[in-house]
């Protein structure tokens, strides 16, 4: 009995020493804002391991410049002598459906006094950056950032994970963030082709909830959520969409159990995150996914805006900057992106007309090309082969018009 | 025409054997807070938890099998988020629905006047055909006098839409299968409805933006190709 409990004992003090370990390496990497030192330690088992040290590292993560750190901060002044923001009646519909599944044992008054806290969170951020537009699901993102950071840093907090993780979902029009599902399917055809063949008839719409909320919509535990938001601050943006694809993957079976043209039912078990989920396996997957098959690699990459925080996460303050991004810079990158949202739907109205009279365009169009034709041909004689290409080509032209 | 939900032991056995009369297909909108999910939780999954409620994101769906007369239906049901922002989401969903039950909130006069616009949307993103019903959620807050939509001004406006009415409670239970009972009743009744819809293509209005790098490449190469070999 005794050298088995001797056993026991010594185990529990190795993975206590262990957890030491490397609580220590990640406040050392905190103290030298070593982003990538941080972000290794997110991906191995674990995470940051507690709330505590999670304290120290998100933070510097969502790039709070060090002066904002500060327990003193006073926050969440002055908000309410700010104008309205347009959304605040969707946020109190929200806030009163927030922490259905944690905190535990909370009295209705503890609950309402939460629910108030994260009404006041919310609109501090919205009236401060009014131009952001709020969506469901961002109250379950800022209610995970309420509960584990302390209330000094909750409000920069917030702001910068709006303005560099999720400032696609908070612009004006909802497309953005279908682009980014676009590249769910790209990753399955180039890492599993016959479950990207099973799901084609499906519209990757499954992974809305998970990816605009950073899973906080569908994780039900405060520790498993807590613990992925350490990876999903540490990577990029786009690690969001590789672990959708990864938790696809997990699911193959399943997938193939059901047929092909019943993208309702594919739908219906892909919108829910799977009993159990096996978060590590998961993300180390999504780790591996995203080295196999790159962002660039996908086709749909290129339907990914330019100012979209997928293709600027890289553009972080620099070492003299201590990693810290300004939120002035989130504010110019969101004020392009609505500028081409403009322009794109502009584009779709002009795409829209020219299709509906496409009869007396087209008539136009060949008669401006004849009489191009027309003028330069009186001009001087030109060579017999490019005649007869440009007539091909005007042809063709037609053709496709049609 | 009698309706039953798999209460009996032959019932039961055509429903589990799988084979169906037909699929129906519903879409549930309306403002958001209404309490469309929670209807639905209770029509689909026998469950109501005033705690458990929380907002939908984009697109949910639950399947449901039903009876009419004797014949089994599979009815799937879409439940749409509240918030504006999703709609362009939803409207892609309407492809091939036969029907579309509206909800408002009767304690909130605001998500009644809403309504206008979600039957302008119904119409607009479904078949002319397709069945539409209306439903005052929370009747049982009427008692305790926080109506603000009363009964008659309900069924004017469904009347005014051609469409069903009912006033509901996921709470006390009260009507909860009714809307999807009645709706799919009158789907099934309209002769051709079922077939119809299944062949209408999708409106281009409705088709999402998939990007213009698919096509701009393929026309570029097929130009230069004709130019190389014309």
């Amino acid at each position: 009995m005794e050298p088995s409990l001797d056993r026991n004992t010594a185990n529990h003090s190795n993975a206590t020493s262990t957890a030491d370990k490397k609580k220590e390496a990640v406040l050392e990497a905190c103290r030298r804002r070593d982003l990538s030192a941080l972000r290794a330690l997110a991906e191995s088992p674990g995470g940051f391991l507690t709330d505590s040290i999670r304290q120290q590292a998100w933070p510097i993560l969502l790039g709070l410049p060090p002066s904002d750190i500060k327990p003193e901060a006073d926050s969440l002044s002055s908000w309410e002598f700010l104008p309205r923001h347009k959304d605040e009646d969707q946020v109190q519909l929200d806030v009163n459906r927030a922490f259905i599944y944690y905190p535990d044992n909370q009295t209705d008054s503890q609950l309402a006094h939460q629910k108030s806290l994260l009404s006041q969170l919310i609109l501090s951020v919205l009236r401060q950056h009014p131009y952001l537009c709020y969506f469901q699901g961002y109250h379950d993102i800022a209610q995970v950032l309420l509960l584990v950071l302390p209330s000094s840093v909750q409000l920069p907090a917030v702001t910068h994970l709006s303005l560099f993780h999720i400032r696609d979902f908070m612009l004006p029009s909802l497309s953005p963030a279908i682009a980014q599902l676009r590249l769910i399917p790209d990753i399955l055809r180039l890492s599993d082709p016959p479950l990207w063949r099973h799901l084609s008839h499906t519209e990757p719409f499954f992974a809305l909830s998970g990816t605009l909320t950073m899973y906080a919509h569908d994780i039900t535990s405060l520790g498993e959520i807590a613990r992925l938001f350490d990876v999903l601050l540490a990577r990029e943006p786009v690690f969001t969409v590789y672990l959708f694809a990864a938790i696809v993957r997990s699911r193959r079976e399943e997938l193939f159990d059901t047929p092909p043209d019943e993208p309702e039912m594919l739908h219906s078990i892909l919108s829910k995150l799977p009993v159990p989920l096996e978060l590590e396996g998961l993300i180390a997957e999504a780790v591996r996914l995203q080295r196999e098959v790159p962002p660039e690699k996908l086709p749909a990459w290129k339907g990914i805006s330019r100012w979209s925080v997928l293709k600027t996460s890289n553009g972080r303050g620099g070492e003299e900057n201590e990693g810290a991004r300004s939120v002035e810079q989130g504010r110019m990158y969101f004020e392009r992106q609505v500028e081409e949202l403009r322009w794109e739907k502009k584009k779709a109205r002009a795409r829209k007309w020219v299709w509906k009279h496409r009869g007396p365009a087209r008539m136009v169009a060949v008669a401006v090309l004849v009489g191009v034709l027309a003028v330069w041909l009186r001009k001087g004689p030109l060579p017999g082969p490019l005649v007869s290409g440009l007539g091909y080509l005007s042809g063709l032209l037609a053709r496709w018009w049609r | 025409m009698y309706l039953a939900e798999g209460r009996d032991k032959r019932v039961k056995a055509i429903l589990e054997v799988g084979e169906w009369a037909g699929t129906v297909k519903l879409v549930v909108i309306g403002s958001s807070g209404v309490g469309k999910t929670a209807l639905l939780r209770l029509y689909c999954d026998h469950e109501w938890d005033p705690r458990l409620a929380t907002s939908t994101i984009g697109i949910d769906f639950k399947t449901k099998r039903l009876l009419v007369g004797d014949q089994p239906y599979k009815v799937n049901i879409f439940d749409t988020a509240g918030q504006e922002r999703f709609r362009t989401l939803s409207a892609s969903y309407y492809r091939g629905a036969h029907g579309v039950i509206l909800v408002y909130d009767i304690t909130n006069r605001k998500s009644f006047l809403d309504l206008e616009g979600w039957f302008q949307e119904a119409k607009t993103c479904s078949t002319e055909v397709v069945v539409l019903c209306l439903v005052g959620a929370k009747l049982d807050k009427a008692a305790q006098g926080e109506r603000q939509v009363s009964t008659e001004e309900g069924r004017a406006l469904a009347e005014s839409h051609g469409a069903i009415f009912y006033e509901v409670s996921a709470k006390t239970g009260e009507n909860f299968r009714e809307p999807f009972v009645g709706t799919v009743q009158r789907i099934v009744g309209t002769p051709g409805l079922l077939e119809a819809v299944r062949r209408k293509p999708v409106p281009d209005a409705l088709r999402l933006n998939r990007g213009d790098y698919y096509t701009k490449p393929i026309i570029l190469v097929s130009l230069l190709h004709c130019c190389l070999s014309g």
